[in-house]
């Protein structure tokens, strides 16, 4: 292969678009898309983080306005967590349309995520958000199948084929230079999330990371398109017929074929209903332990244990508040219970997403949609780690809480005392952490695999393409 | 093999028993020929006996089954990139780039055989020595006639300054003006010191300016004619007429 | 003269086993969804039955049953939802309610698997928006430019009178075609299963019209003098604006010109007006609870620390308090919907999403009107138990298991 001649077909390539005014029309539409769907992705990414920091600072206010209360009251006021909006989110929102943003952090339960954008929203939601993801991911290949679908096989329809081999052109630097053209187009559409990367790069190295692993696997992926597309183009007889291959391959790749994975996955691993596991929950603790109950075996060992303990016959005779022991006790009980029953429910999902996952073999543009939200920080496995965390914090408030009951209150007259307003201050409630890219990371790696697979497949294809057009 | 070693220096293209076939349809059989070098040189023969097979065999395009082609005294099948360094082909429907003008494709083209950095004056030189009108040269091609398209992949041929010029039926298509514009066209080049071969099917003008030739049936060499003088061109011409008939009856 | 073209032939093929297939992953869903809802209601009865069983003769605190009753809540759906699933693929086909504020409760379980319900459903609505356009522009992007590549045309325009009327007529072929291949599985599925007709005649009325739609788009974007290859491409433009772009685009514009913040204020506010109740004087609870609830204003009055006339009363007042917070909520999420609909006079694949939606009853309506059912359901319960608690009567197993029902029929 010589440079200089590869050099001539990626130029006179670009020439013959920037001539071609249907090709001039559908760059700047898309231009035109790519930047409207950056903008208004940006900008609903931005309003909704700025709701969710003002609510955050509202559940504050409402938290340190607290009067002096008795502890548990606290227990049942509760607190709220919003979940941060992640820095690519307006890149690519993932799940963030689906997914519950805030969770009420309660005592003997855990609640579910609430108020998703997509349980308020119009029938339009099924038609999906054009962000630069879905640009990217989905109407960049189309647009690349319109510019490449003639490479070549215009050239055999006009003779031109035989023109361009008699002049001395090798088949390889023809197949390579049109797919290095294609690929140069594709890689200017990069140039928005090149832009996003470089001003995460000034903000966090974190959010580096993730945009250089989002730019090498778009980057793999516009690859695989332009080398499928300018091999596709190469080898069948007409134009015609190479529009319609492209096109065929494009709608089960991008439109037909995630909806199908999706569905099929969800009916494979049956999720359990919501009631379903607070109903389990509740019965299961019964089972264990009823602390309401007088009665209770385990309770009523429990109590034995304690007393045992501390060498007194009545509860009334501890050093602390056995009322708020109890509760202790019955708070770790439930959020075991509660934590086994969720942990399924996410194993359910987490096997549902895999399925989509391993079926990503068969469709790159699946691998490339698994490892953009992961990079991006909006697939499940983030949003699990935000249900796992404020789980934690839960468990951790509660308790602490318990503790001030425990230690501050006395048995006797147990519910009409308050403690002082101050402790609240004092209970531990760690703001929300989202977690490094690490968190996803066998999904980045698997995602990562398929589409290095891919592109192997894909550049093996371009050199079977240029040995069978020397062939002739 | 001896024999190609001492006719080297005038022979440029050898043929020797060629074979080829689309699957099982075998198109050439046995195809011996020799072409000297300075020559116009035409094969004749009726639809499907072969004769744009055989070009794309000497461009190396399509592999020969059996047999060998030399040009140059290069092997077509071992050295096939070589041998196109050597060949400028013009094909019966010459394309170009609509979109380029004619200096752009020129400049294209010659990118492609290797040479990137042309100098312009040899570029005018060949698109004046083919008679392409200044006016043309810097427009889009989408506005040239079949005569223009030709003349500008002949320029290339003048610019890569290739020893032989292949042209599969340069006259189709073409008004009797544009018919006797290309073959003092064709002359002119002989002059250069090119060789052409040709393939046609216009009796005319083989016998007009064709130095030999050869009638082409089935896949075979029926015949061959050389040194066509002017005294006996139009005996020739009935002999040929009398062979296109026989293959319209065969 | 269509089905020999091999191109065409395996696109009606292809879109006919799609239809059916949608058919049918659109009707397990629905079948999963109304599962799931017998199984949780069964599982909520029986619970309720336990519960009846341990009552002693004498009946037991009514409080106490209604503060550990909950109550099975059941989105609906009709033999038709199966041709679009819309919201219920997120929407949680049972919730559970009991007498204690209803808006700590109503948004409950919203815990579907994101990345699944992101992707968008694969249902009969998908098949007839995304893929029933493609298989028009398919079918009809060289009626005439493929006469002219074949070299045909010229003898036709010799022999055709009218090539506009031959151009027109065969596209109606082709259109029918098209038709055919979507709607035979549904009109199978229909007359199997014994489904309603006069939704059948909406569905069919809908994709006539969105078949006529693209069919003449795809004629009208593709003249004989342009070669087949350009007249897809212009027909592929204007689905990827009118199917993907524009109803995406108007999605992100909605949610952004129409916020909704309110749904997280209804949790936060409710959560503070019950917690601040056990810190203000309970006359200020009451005070807001017997303006609507006068009848019980004349009961005794509470004096001790703890009564469950007192609780169940300010979580209702919290109820109260959030009523203007819900309906601009519901303000809101109702003026998303509207916007959406006055899209689809720009682009008519929003206009038969929507109706298949609206057909299939799986918007946002249905979603308001479940909430509504749900608040009347509350409403019911409640002054069923009030008697008990406010006259502090205790509650017999007869009484208890005479308490309402969610209807699952919805009052619009």
């Amino acid at each position: 292969m010589r440079r200089s001649v590869i050099t001539a077909i990626v130029y006179t390539q670009w020439q013959r678009w920037l001539r071609d005014r249907a090709v001039l029309s559908l760059a700047v539409c898309m231009s035109v898309l790519l930047l409207c769907s950056v903008w208004l992705s940006v900008q609903h990414a931005r309003s909704q983080a700025e709701q969710r920091t003002v609510m955050q600072a509202a559940a504050q206010a409402d938290w340190d306005a607290q009067p002096d209360r008795h502890p548990h009251r606290v227990v049942h006021f509760g607190d709220f967590v919003y979940k941060p909006v992640q820095f690519f989110a307006g890149f690519d929102p993932g799940v963030e349309l689906y997914a519950g943003s805030s969770v009420y952090l309660e005592g003997h339960r855990q609640n579910s995520a609430n108020f998703s954008e997509a349980s308020q929203s119009s029938s339009l939601q099924q038609f999906g958000a054009l962000s630069p993801a879905f640009v990217l991911q989905t109407l960049l290949p189309l647009l690349l199948i319109f510019l490449g679908f003639s490479s070549i096989s215009q050239e055999r329809e006009a003779g031109l084929l035989t023109q361009l081999l008699a002049s001395g052109a090798a088949s390889t630097e023809l197949i390579v230079g049109q797919f290095l053209a294609l690929l140069s187009a594709a890689l200017i559409a990069l140039i928005p999330l090149v832009a996003l990367v470089l001003y995460a790069w000034v903000g966090s190295a974190a959010d580096a990371l993730r945009g250089a692993v989002l730019l090498l696997g778009y980057a793999a992926y516009a690859s695989i398109c332009a080398a499928i597309i300018t091999c596709v183009a190469s080898q069948v007889r007409s134009t015609h017929a190479a529009l319609m291959a492209c096109l065929t391959l494009w709608v089960f790749a991008c439109v037909a074929g995630p909806r199908l994975a999706s569905q099929s996955a969800s009916a494979a691993f049956a999720a359990p209903n919501w009631v379903e596991i607070e109903v389990a929950a509740e019965t299961k603790l019964k089972q264990i332990g009823d602390s309401h109950d007088p009665n209770d075996p385990y309770f009523a060992e429990f109590k034995r244990r304690t007393l045992a303990e501390h060498g007194v016959a009545r509860v009334e005779d501890l050093p602390f508040n056995y009322g708020g022991l109890l509760m202790q006790e019955g708070e770790r009980m439930t959020a075991e219970v509660f934590n086994t029953l969720n942990t399924e429910l996410q194993a359910q999902f987490a096997a549902q997403n895999q399925r989509v996952r391993n079926v990503a073999w068969l469709n790159p543009m699946m691998a490339l949609s698994a490892l953009s939200m992961s990079a991006a920080g909006t697939d499940y496995a983030h949003h699990a780690h935000f249900l796992r965390a404020t789980e934690v914090r839960r468990f951790a408030m509660i308790q602490a809480l318990n503790k001030i009951h425990t230690e501050h209150t006395t048995f006797v007259s147990d519910k009409d005392q308050r403690v002082s307003a101050s402790f609240w201050q004092k209970t531990p409630r760690p703001a929300y952490q989202a977690p490094g890219i690490g968190i996803a990371q066998p999904i980045l790696l698997q995602s990562a695999l398929i589409l290095l697979v891919w592109l192997a497949l894909a550049l093996g294809l371009l050199r079977w393409a240029a040995n069978r057009l020397a062939r002739g | 093999m001896s024999a190609i070693d001492t006719t080297l220096a005038s022979t440029l293209v050898q043929i020797d028993n060629l074979h080829f076939s689309y699957g099982n349809q075998a198109v050439l059989h046995g195809v011996n020929l020799s072409i000297a070098r300075g020559q116009i040189y035409a094969i004749l023969g009726g639809n499907g006996a072969g004769k744009s097979t055989l070009l794309k065999i000497m461009l190396g395009l399509l592999n020969p089954g059996a047999g060998s082609v030399h040009v140059n005294g290069l092997c077509v099948q071992r050295n096939a990139e070589a041998i196109r360094a050597q060949i400028a082909y013009v094909p019966e429907l010459v394309a170009v780039y609509p979109l380029l003008s004619g200096m752009e494709n020129l400049r294209y083209f010659l990118a492609l055989s290797g040479q990137t950095k042309p100098n312009s004056a040899s570029l005018e030189a060949a698109l004046h020595a083919v008679g392409l009108s200044e006016a043309a040269w810097h427009q889009r091609s989408s506005g040239y006639s079949k005569g223009m398209r030709q003349k500008l992949v002949i320029a290339l041929a003048l610019a890569r300054k290739t020893p032989l010029l292949l042209l599969d039926e340069p006259s189709s298509g073409l008004d009797p003006a544009a018919t006797a514009e290309l073959h003092r066209l064709l002359r002119s080049l002989q002059q250069r010191g090119l060789s052409v071969v040709m393939v046609t099917h216009d009796l005319l003008a083989v016998t007009e300016i064709a130095d030999a030739f050869c009638f082409l049936r089935k896949g075979q060499v029926l015949q061959e004619f050389s040194h066509i003088s002017g005294a006996d061109s139009f005996g020739q011409l009935q002999q040929l007429q009398q062979l296109y008939r026989m293959d319209v009856l065969a | 003269m269509l089905l020999r073209d091999r191109m065409c032939a395996l696109a009606l093929i292809f879109m006919f086993l799609c239809s059916a297939f949608a058919i049918h992953q659109g009707n397990q869903s629905i079948a999963k969804l109304s599962a799931e809802r017998d199984r949780v209601s069964a599982l909520l009865a029986a619970q309720n039955s336990d519960r009846a069983n341990d009552i002693p003769e004498a009946g037991a605190d009514a409080g106490d049953l209604a503060y550990y009753s909950f109550y099975a809540a059941t989105d609906s759906s009709h033999a038709w939802s199966f041709i679009a699933l819309g919201n219920r693929s997120f929407e949680p086909p049972v919730q559970r309610i009991r007498m204690l504020g209803l808006q700590g409760q109503l948004y409950d379980g919203q815990v579907q698997n994101p990345e699944i319900s992101a992707v968008g459903s694969f249902d009969f609505a998908f098949i007839a928006v995304f893929l029933l356009p493609l298989l028009c522009i398919v079918l009809g992007h060289n009626v005439l430019s493929s006469e002219r590549e074949t070299g045909r045309l010229a003898l036709l325009q010799a022999c055709a009178k009218q090539l506009n009327t031959l151009a027109l007529r065969r596209a109606c072929v082709r259109a029918g075609c098209a038709f055919l291949a979507i709607f035979l599985p549904l009109l199978g599925f229909a007359i199997f299963k014994q489904l309603p007709a006069l939704p059948l005649l909406y569905v069919m009325l809908a994709l006539l019209a969105y078949t006529a739609f693209w069919t003449f788009a795809a004629l009208w974007l593709a003249p004989a003098h342009r070669s087949s290859a350009v007249n897809a491409v212009r027909g592929l433009t204007l689905w990827t604006l009118l199917v993907l772009v524009l109803p995406q685009l108007g999605q992100m514009l909605i949610n952004q010109l129409i916020p909704v913040p309110q749904g997280k204020q209804i949790a936060l506010a409710h959560r503070q007006s019950v917690a601040s109740a056990w810190d203000i004087p309970k006359h200020d609870s009451f005070k807001v609870f017997f303006g609507a609830h006068p009848e019980w204003q004349n009961t005794a009055p509470v004096l001790v620390r703890f009564h469950w006339k007192w609780y169940f009363a300010f979580h209702h007042a919290a109820d109260m308090q959030l009523a203007k917070t819900v309906e601009d909520f519901e303000q809101r999420v109702r003026e998303r919907q509207r916007a959406a609909d006055a899209l689809a006079f720009l682009s008519p694949s929003i206009a038969l999403q929507a109706a298949l939606e609206i057909i299939a009853d799986s918007r946002i309506e249905r979603v308001l009107a479940k909430r509504k059912a749900i608040l009347e359901f509350h409403t019911q319960l409640r002054r069923y138990f009030y008697p008990y608690i406010f006259e502090e009567r205790l509650m017999t197993q007869v009484d208890f298991l005479k308490a309402p029902k969610f209807n699952v029929a919805l009052k619009r």
